[in-house]
């Protein structure tokens, strides 16, 4: 057996032998089990039962329980199962009448749905699904000609409970009774779910005729079929000459993005456990064909890099290709300073002088996320403005996600020019970032504290955009300073119109001046054409101006033609100016 | 039970199993039943598996009959209890062995968890070792019934072997030692889970008893996860917020879908209500259609853009379910009948374009082409690489140019090589050379962005172009943006004059407009004589257009009479359009180089 395990290259972590005291009796023995059962049989009620059970294993349970049920009859299984229902301990009541309606299904099939026509949908879903994992192995034509009888989710149950119960049917025969219950996916995915991950012998049979059933183009097939594909792939590749596995492969299938799906998930599969021998494949695909050997490339040296930073790096260097070795040392100095930034800051002085820098700069990001102090300190060592200003904006959003004020404090009081010119900037995002955590009472506080008094602004409109208008509107009292008023505005009004409440956006700025309006309708035009053209069209005529009618129409017209209808076009027509009509056409 | 029961019982034989076939079957015997198995074959999946194991006489033949002839579950399960009933530790191990050698996968998971419960009652610790030797991924389950089992007769000592084991190991010992054993108190069953360190098990394992059941009380059960679990689903498990799904349609069974509003209230933020939503819009299409619309009006008219989120959520995970639903809810609505619709499209493009474009048939004809677009667009970052297969079905030619510049800007900055490859293949649906061409420097730009260092062995190991001007030319010029003094630099490797004179046409254009002309005409003057007048025909738009009163200030020094007059032209329009900002006397320094049709233009002056 552990020749076998090592054979499919599964690591196989230890769970201790130390058998040599261990008693041979059995804990409970066939005796013991008999005894239950027989006590069980005695019991006069489903609630003597429930006493007798409680508290014994789940094997003795269910041993017993098969034992009780294999000797009664329909009635006496109805009954059993009806008074089941009364049973307080949950988890034995669903025991006792799982098997009780197994055996019930095998008597008398019609009399087990109706046991249970009042259930929840839920729980009925659950006892069709098996109903069907019995009766079908008894009669599946009266089976069939039932389930075509129920809603659409039960429909759904008893098909994945016929497909288990009949595995010697063909699949051209499962997929044809799904069809018959219109439901022919269904059956394909299940019956990809209940091979998946099993342990195939001929994976090469077994994929042709995979493909023979499923077609080549993986990107059609359903997430259970190109699971399946991707464990037979698995299988394949264990058993040895896996190059020559993963060509085969490649031949078969039909385009570059099949190839790419299948192959990266095959080898997404391997990599955590086998990085080297996932990073051969991929290079074996790549000389198959340069764009999905990247692909797949690309996956294996972030999964790599994740894990290994050092060694994923290494793997990467010793690429001969230039372009190719350049790629994947930035995908791993990424993934790295995500995973261990500081051991990547370490690291960074033997890379190449062009990497080097880079690799400074994404490890300090990396340190912003998790520790924005350590990320402060390091800062220092940093010469290029630009870098630094990138990791300044990662240490203010990391920071004020966990304490705004710190943060606003760390920017007033930092004095480094790549901090200082961007702290409009900084303060935005640090705010919008407090916001998004939910820190909303804090955020109104430190904006209202501000000098710059549209930092209120700047909340609002993050609230409306994070939780929707009416939060926001409810923080409108807090607003006196017209910047401010302004912003916040345009973000409640965004709102509104993703709401579908766009006459409140309209109505939001009624009282302000027309040029505050024409300014205020110009900063909403693009979305609202873009996302909303036909409510858009539709309020044309409860703009406040012909000027700003025209305007937004502009933007109907630039950005969303093409999903408007002739009748609204023409309309536009008697709005715009020649030139703008021509963007109609 | 009654005594009529009882009686059968002692009457019949321990493997008595109902139904027709199983009878035949039985009476054939074992034997008979293995000749003819191709009578009885499992399907062509399993097949081989099945040969396999009716010609190996090693096998035992009850586990062979169990496993090949009984297709019912329960009776599979009542004649394995019986075979294993009185089986010892050695019976069970050899039984497991040939479970996970010989039998047909698809039977293999649930004969070795009957094995193995019952080894566990024998010794457990022989149990795990079987399970060690199985592949990793197929031990979960297994692990847990060993404690379950274990922990029924042995609590201490399971719970001190399962803490002992590495994780993810130890995680599934404590799963079956809490499933198993809840008729211990939360106290006890919170401190056993401490010892694991693993607390999240045992509230998983609440969630998931939650959702099992009817909830009484939903409000109430609401209110208390509400307060158990915070306020934000997205931190929280898949069963945790599965329970709390599921207690929200409970209150929806139980008091219609006024009580949405309730349940919204306690939901910040939209993207967690839009999750919400979606589950139970999803729940609600699968049981009854009419209920989902219902649903869905519902919450329109309270959270229309969460409803707009909730749809994209679900076409995400399953595109043309979520399109049917939209386009159901969209009927109902009478301002914008198509908007669910393509809140569905827009999300199912951007995980899964082609199945998108496969059910384009299926759509309303009126969202055919923009559901074309939409996925083609979207291809462009999930696989620009299909892309051009799709491209001949776009019969308007403007649309197939955005949609290729937009393709080739973004697979550039995936993969510029593999964009460079089929700009530069004569594919038919690429626009027309001249254009074509123009994708060269955006390829190159790009892949400068992304690796300066990569872009420029791509560069020169690129051919070049009609003129015999190298792509590094673009590249230098790209790097002048960011950094001149390395473009200088690059310029001495260029491959040939041509490429040279490009790149440096490129940094003088820079230079210029970073307000350094001078350097820009030193750089110039410095070369061939045959060359500069090319370098004023190629700067001279930049610079009357970026900075036009330096050109101005800087007229007389140009000495080519053809760039003058370009140079005059632009800045006269450049004055008209931003300005004015030329004086009468600016107009007499050009006015020799100023066209007749022009003339007008000089009217526009600051005094």
């Amino acid at each position: 057996m552990a020749a076998w395990a090592v054979l499919f290259g599964l690591a196989v972590a230890t769970l201790g032998k130390t058998v040599a005291d261990e008693s041979e009796e059995p804990r409970i023995s066939a005796n013991e089990i008999e005894q239950t059962a027989s006590r069980i049989l005695n019991a006069s009620t489903a609630r003597e039962v429930e006493k007798e059970l409680r508290g014994k294993g789940g094997y003795e349970r269910s041993s017993a329980l098969h034992g009780l049920v294999q000797q009664s009859d329909a009635e006496e299984l109805s009954k059993f199962f009806s008074d089941s229902e009364e049973l307080t301990t949950r988890e034995l009541r669903d025991e006792l009448q799982q098997i009780s309606i197994r055996k019930l299904s095998l008597l008398d099939p019609q009399k087990a749905l109706s046991l249970i026509a009042d259930f929840s949908q839920h729980r009925r879903k659950g006892f069709i699904e098996l109903i069907y994992q019995e009766w079908p192995t008894l009669d599946i034509k009266k089976a069939v000609e039932h389930a075509k009888k129920l809603s659409q989710p039960e429909r759904g149950a008893a098909l994945r409970g016929l497909v288990r119960a009949r595995p010697d049917l063909t699949e051209r025969e499962l997929r044809e009774i799904g069809r018959d219950l219109d439901d022919e996916q269904l059956v394909v995915n299940t019956i990809a779910r209940l091979v998946t991950n099993l342990a195939v012998r001929r994976p090469n049979e077994f994929w042709e005729d995979t493909l023979a059933r499923y077609g080549s183009n993986v990107m059609l097939m359903s997430a259970p079929q190109v699971e399946l594909l991707s464990s037979i792939a698995e299988s394949w590749i264990e058993q040895g000459n896996e190059a020559e596995a993963v060509r085969m492969i490649f031949g078969s299938l039909d385009n570059d993005a099949s190839r790419s799906r299948v192959i990266g998930q095959l080898l997404q599969s391997i990599v955590k456990e086998e990085p080297s021998r996932a990073f051969e494949l991929a290079t074996v695909t790549g000389e198959l064909s340069r764009r999905v050997g990247v692909r797949v490339m690309d996956g294996v040296m972030k999964s790599w890099a994740g894990n290994d930073g050092p060694v994923a790096f290494a793997a990467a260097s010793d690429i001969e290709d230039s372009v190719a070795k350049s790629r994947y040392q930035r995908i791993v100095v990424l993934e790295w300073a995500k995973s261990d930034p500081l051991s990547l800051l370490e690291a960074k002085t033997g890379f190449p002088p062009h990497l080097e820098k880079f690799a400074h700069m994404e490890a300090l990001k990396g340190i912003a996320g998790s520790s924005p102090m350590d990320a402060i300190e390091y800062m220092a060592e940093i010469t290029d403005e630009s870098a630094k200003t990138a990791i300044a904006r990662a240490v203010a959003v990391s920071m004020a996600g966990s304490d705004l004020r710190a943060a606003v404090q760390w920017v007033q009081l930092n004095t480094d020019p790549a901090t200082q010119d961007h702290q409009l900037t900084l303060r935005s995002l640090m705010l919008r970032e407090a916001v998004r955590v939910g820190d909303l009472q804090t955020a109104i506080e430190v904006a209202l504290e501000q000098s710059n008094a549209t930092e209120l602004g700047w909340v609002i409109d993050a609230m409306a955009d994070i939780y929707g208008s009416e939060r926001a509107l409810d923080a409108m009292q807090h607003v006196s300073d017209p910047e401010a008023l302004k912003t916040a505005y345009i973000g409640i009004g965004n709102a509104f119109i993703r709401e579908g409440k766009s006459s409140q956006a309209i109505e939001l700025v009624k009282e302000q001046p027309m040029e505050y309006q024409k300014s205020y309708f110009g900063r909403l035009a693009g979305w609202w054409a873009e996302y909303e053209p036909h409510d858009l069209f539709e309020k044309l005529n409860e703009l406040p101006s012909d000027d700003i009618k025209r305007m937004l129409g502009r933007s109907l017209a630039s950005i969303s033609a093409r999903q408007l209808t002739d009748e609204q076009k023409e309309v536009l027509r008697g709005i715009l100016s020649p030139l703008a009509q021509q963007m109609l056409d | 039970m009654n005594s009529k029961l009882k009686t059968r019982l002692a009457n019949q034989s321990h493997n008595e199993s109902a139904g027709l076939p199983r009878n035949a079957l039985r009476s054939s015997a074992v034997h008979l039943g293995l000749l003819f198995w191709s009578l009885f074959t499992f399907s062509q999946l399993s097949a081989t598996e099945v040969s396999d194991l009716t010609q190996n006489s090693d096998v035992d033949v009850e586990l062979k009959r169990i496993t090949l002839f009984i297709l019912s579950e329960f009776e599979r399960s009542a004649a394995l209890y019986d075979l294993l009933a009185d089986a010892s530790a050695e019976k069970l191990e050899e039984l497991f062995n040939q479970s996970s050698n010989t039998m047909p996968s698809i039977r293999q998971a649930g004969l070795q968890e009957s094995i193995v419960r019952r080894l566990s009652l024998i010794s457990p610790q022989k149990a795990l070792n079987l399970i060690d030797e199985i592949p990793e991924d197929q031990q979960q389950l297994l692990l847990q019934a060993v404690f379950e089992e274990w922990s029924i007769f042995g609590l201490d000592e399971a719970i001190d072997r399962g803490r002992n084991l590495d994780h993810p190991k130890s995680n599934q010992a404590l799963k079956g030692i809490l499933a198993a054993r809840n008729d211990l108190s939360k106290e006890i069953q919170y401190a056993i889970a401490r010892q694991f360190g693993d607390e999240g098990v045992l509230i998983e394992l609440e969630a998931k008893r939650l959702i099992e059941g009817t909830v009484e009380d939903p409000k109430k059960v609401w209110n208390q996860l509400a307060a158990d679990y915070g306020n934000s689903l997205a931190e929280l498990s898949e069963p945790q917020r599965n329970a709390l799904a599921h207690v929200a349609g409970e209150w929806f069974n139980k008091d219609g879908f006024k009580a949405h509003q309730e349940v919204m209230e306690g939901i910040a933020s939209k993207e967690d209500r839009a999750w919400l939503v979606q589950v139970l819009l999803q729940r609600y299409f699968e049981e009854d259609a009419t209920t989902s619309v219902e649903y869905a009006r519902h919450v329109r008219t309270t959270d229309r853009e969460v409803l707009l989120q909730a749809i994209g959520i679900w076409a995400a995970e399953d595109g043309w379910s979520a399109f049917q639903a939209a386009e159901l809810v969209d009927r109902e609505i009478k301002d914008d009948s198509l908007r669910l619709q393509r809140a569905a499209i827009i999300a199912w493009a951007e995980v899964d374009g082609h199945t998108l474009l496969a059910s384009l048939p299926s759509l309303p004809s009126s969202l055919r082409g923009w559901g074309r677009e939409t996925a083609l667009l979207s291809m462009r970052y999930t696989s620009p690489e299909s892309v051009p297969d799709f491209l001949e079905d776009i019969k308007d030619d403007r649309t197939r140019r955005m949609i290729v510049d937009n393709l080739v800007r973004d697979w550039a900055r995936y993969d510029p090589l593999a964009a460079l490859e089929w700009t530069t293949s004569g594919d038919k649906n690429l626009p027309a050379a001249e254009i074509t061409q123009g994708y060269t420097g955006t390829i190159f730009y790009e892949a400068l962005r992304k690796d300066p260092l990569s872009a420029w062995e791509m560069a020169l190991a690129s051919p070049t172009d009609e003129d015999g001007v190298g792509p590094e030319a673009v590249v230098i010029g790209s790097t002048a943006r960011w950094d001149i003094e390395r473009a200088i630099e690059l310029l001495s490797s260029a491959r040939n004059s041509a490429t040279r004179r490009t790149a440096l046409s490129s940094i003088a254009t820079h230079l210029i407009e970073d307000g350094k002309s001078d350097r820009a005409l030193q750089m110039i003057s410095d070369e061939p004589e045959q060359d500069q007048q090319k370098h004023f025909e190629a700067i001279v738009w930049n610079w009357a257009v970026k900075q036009p009163q330096d050109l101005l200030e800087k007229f007389d020094s140009v000495p080519y009479e053809e760039v003058k007059r370009e140079g005059a032209r632009l800045i006269l329009v450049e004055n008209y359009i931003d300005g004015p900002f030329m004086t009468k006397k600016d107009m007499e320094k050009i006015k020799e180089y100023v066209a007749e049709k022009d003339l007008e233009l000089m009217q526009h002056t600051v005094d």
